[in-house]
């Protein structure tokens, strides 16, 4: 039992608690909060503010000023909004919210002040189709009715936040899972289809249009997407066909994972995710480096692959070649002077074109018949490989071809870069 | 007023006594009718209690004793890191170092495999399948070195989704 020294302490530590909570509440709700649309500043009669944390805006006012309609039943406390075909119905003092008859559940309940329903700021991005940002040194959320995305083969200009998304590209669709956007249809994986296993439960009801080298351009156009995303090495030919099915946003760099998952999180709506993902990333490549003996840094890697004709492949250019290239290893000298970024090694005689301090192989066996294994073994039992450096010195690992290579996605890049912590011996 | 309150309290006490006692049959009732209906329980059954069926098809961890295990959370870092220097005792031909971590990560494996949940057989099956191979090849008199990295990478990539599985990472 507490003697009545202590229940004296704990009595006061309450009070003390009680006194600092509304100040700091105070605090908070004094900050001025602004709100723009497409640049212009609003002014409302009853200001947004922070509560618990979540900033709260004026519903019906930001509503009405993108066009919407907006009911309001005194009895049920209970809000309809109507825009673009939309419904949304809200309810004071409720965290769950409908849109379009779903249920959503929001960061917190709709407050009442003077009349006024104030919600999190976030939803309203969700529910009205709008692209949120939030500028924390400004206190000012910036609401945009359009967004344009200017690429090299044009410029695609979204009305509003795309919910029929259909994605071409591998690395595209592990970023879609990763923003928590399911597509309504995406290219199939190159190996484990219908997608790769490590996504597949979150992709369960997406329709699989074909190869990513060749889609199914009627099965994309019988979705009805908002927006489709491609890439330019693989979707140039056909992006007059996809751009007129709906605006085509083309990404520059099939591997260049951090680049398409900015513009993915713009399209989407999703910057915060996408932000918190790369503060995560940042953070991991720090510690890896951090960690990286000394005698490893700066290493020679050699990325490579057997491919189904029996010739091998050195690659100075992609996703895992990126990735080490941020974690401060080096391309092998042999490799980097010949200029190229894929180098056909077709015999045994170049094979110390393969070399490195470290050397991994993500060979795939595409058609599950093993024949490409066998040119790998034919490779790695020859007395020229035994030879080579990162061989001799037990530095050759076969590594999983699909988040090495054949997925190109954030979540793959955080997969590999685990696995380069076992390879290193880090803990 | 002293008096009052120990009154109050003796009938707090028989009310007490009596709810439990109708909470006690209620579960006792509900609890025969999930088992009969098949509900929640049975949808979340685990692998553990399929042990017997599968050690008698040859299982490759039948030999292995499951650890003790109070830290599930304490017991999935120590596999984490058994797998990771594992991989170094066996490119510094360390072998007494190896067949120890091997034969702990078996142990290990054996006792958080039982929390594994039904649907999740394949990811049991392969973890079970790459221990066994590491086993038998960490054995071998003549060590397969790539092999042993391979089937080490295997359970790395294995383990690092059945932490996520079993919430444990």
């Amino acid at each position: 039992m507490f003697s009545r020294k202590k229940w004296l302490v704990f009595l006061l530590c309450i009070a003390l608690v009680a006194a600092l909570a509304p100040a700091t509440a105070a605090t908070a709700a004094a900050k001025t909060i602004n709100v723009t649309i497409d640049g212009k500043k609003q002014s409302y009669s009853v200001a947004p503010r922070v509560v618990n944390g979540r900033t709260l805006v004026p519903y019906r006012a930001i509503a009405e000023a993108l066009g919407g309609t907006v009911a309001y039943d005194a009895k049920a406390k209970k809000a309809t909004i109507k825009k673009s075909g939309s419904t949304v119905e809200l309810t004071q003092g409720s965290r769950t919210a409908k849109i379009n008859g779903s249920a959503v559940t929001l960061d917190a309940a709709p407050l009442n002040v003077n009349g006024t329903l104030l919600v999190p700021l976030r939803f309203v991005g969700e529910s009205l189709g709008v692209w949120v940002t939030w500028n924390g040194s400004s206190s000012t959320a910036a609401l945009e009715t359009k967004r344009s995305f200017k690429h090299k083969l044009g410029t695609a200009t979204l009305n509003k936040v795309p919910k029929r998304v259909v994605v071409l590209f591998n690395g595209g669709v592990d970023i879609s899972v990763l923003l928590k956007v399911k597509p309504v249809g995406a290219v199939e994986s190159y190996i484990q289809q219908p997608f790769y296993e490590y996504i597949r439960p979150n992709l369960i009801g997406t329709k699989t249009l074909g190869d990513e080298t060749q889609p199914n351009v009627e099965a994309i156009a019988s979705l009805k997407p908002d927006v489709i995303i491609g890439t330019i090495e693989r979707h140039e030919k056909i992006y007059p066909q996809l751009n007129k099915i709906a605006p085509t946003v083309i990404m520059n760099d099939l591997s260049a994972w951090q680049e398409n998952l900015q513009t993915m999180s713009k399209v989407f709506n999703k910057e915060e995710i996408a932000s918190t993902f790369m503060a995560d990333w940042k953070a991991q490549v720090a510690d890896f480096k951090r960690k990286l003996p000394s005698s490893v840094k700066g290493a020679a890697i050699s990325i490579i692959r057997i491919n189904p004709n029996g010739t091998a492949r050195a690659y100075n250019a992609g996703f895992a070649y990126k990735i080490f290239k941020e974690l401060g290893f080096t391309t092998p000298k042999a490799q980097l002077a010949t200029g190229e970024e894929f180098i056909t090694v077709s015999s045994q005689e170049q094979v110390s074109l393969l070399d490195g301090d470290y050397i991994f192989d993500f060979t795939t066996d595409w058609d599950g018949d093993g024949a490409v294994l066998q040119h790998q073994k034919a490779w790695t039992s020859s007395a020229l490989w035994k030879n080579l450096k990162g061989v001799k010195n037990n530095h050759y690992y076969k590594v999983n071809s699909v988040t090495w290579n054949l997925s190109g996605g954030a979540l793959a890049a955080k997969l590999m870069l685990d696995d380069l912590y076992f390879y290193f011996d880090l803990e | 007023m002293k008096m009052i309150i120990i009154h109050k309290g003796k009938g707090l006490w028989k009310t007490v006594r009596y709810i439990s006692l109708l909470l006690f049959i209620v579960l006792l009732l509900t609890g025969c009718g999930a088992a009969e209906s098949g509900g929640q329980e049975e949808a979340s059954k685990h692998v553990a209690g399929e042990a017997a069926s599968v050690e008698s098809a040859g299982d490759p961890l039948g030999h292995i004793e499951a650890a003790p295990i109070d830290d599930p959370a304490a017991a999935a870092e120590e596999m984490t890191s058994l797998i990771k220097t594992f991989k170094a005792a066996v490119e510094s031909d360390n072998r007494d170092d190896a067949i120890a971590q091997a034969e702990r990560m078996a142990s290990i494996w054996k006792s958080l495999s039982q929390g594994m949940p039904e649907e999740q057989s394949d990811r049991l099956n392969q973890m079970n399948a790459d221990l066994g191979g590491l086993l038998e090849a960490v054995h071998a008199e003549s060590w397969d070195k790539a092999r042993l990295v391979d089937l080490d990478y295997s359970l790395y990539q294995g383990f690092r989704d059945v932490k996520t599985v079993l919430q444990i990472s």
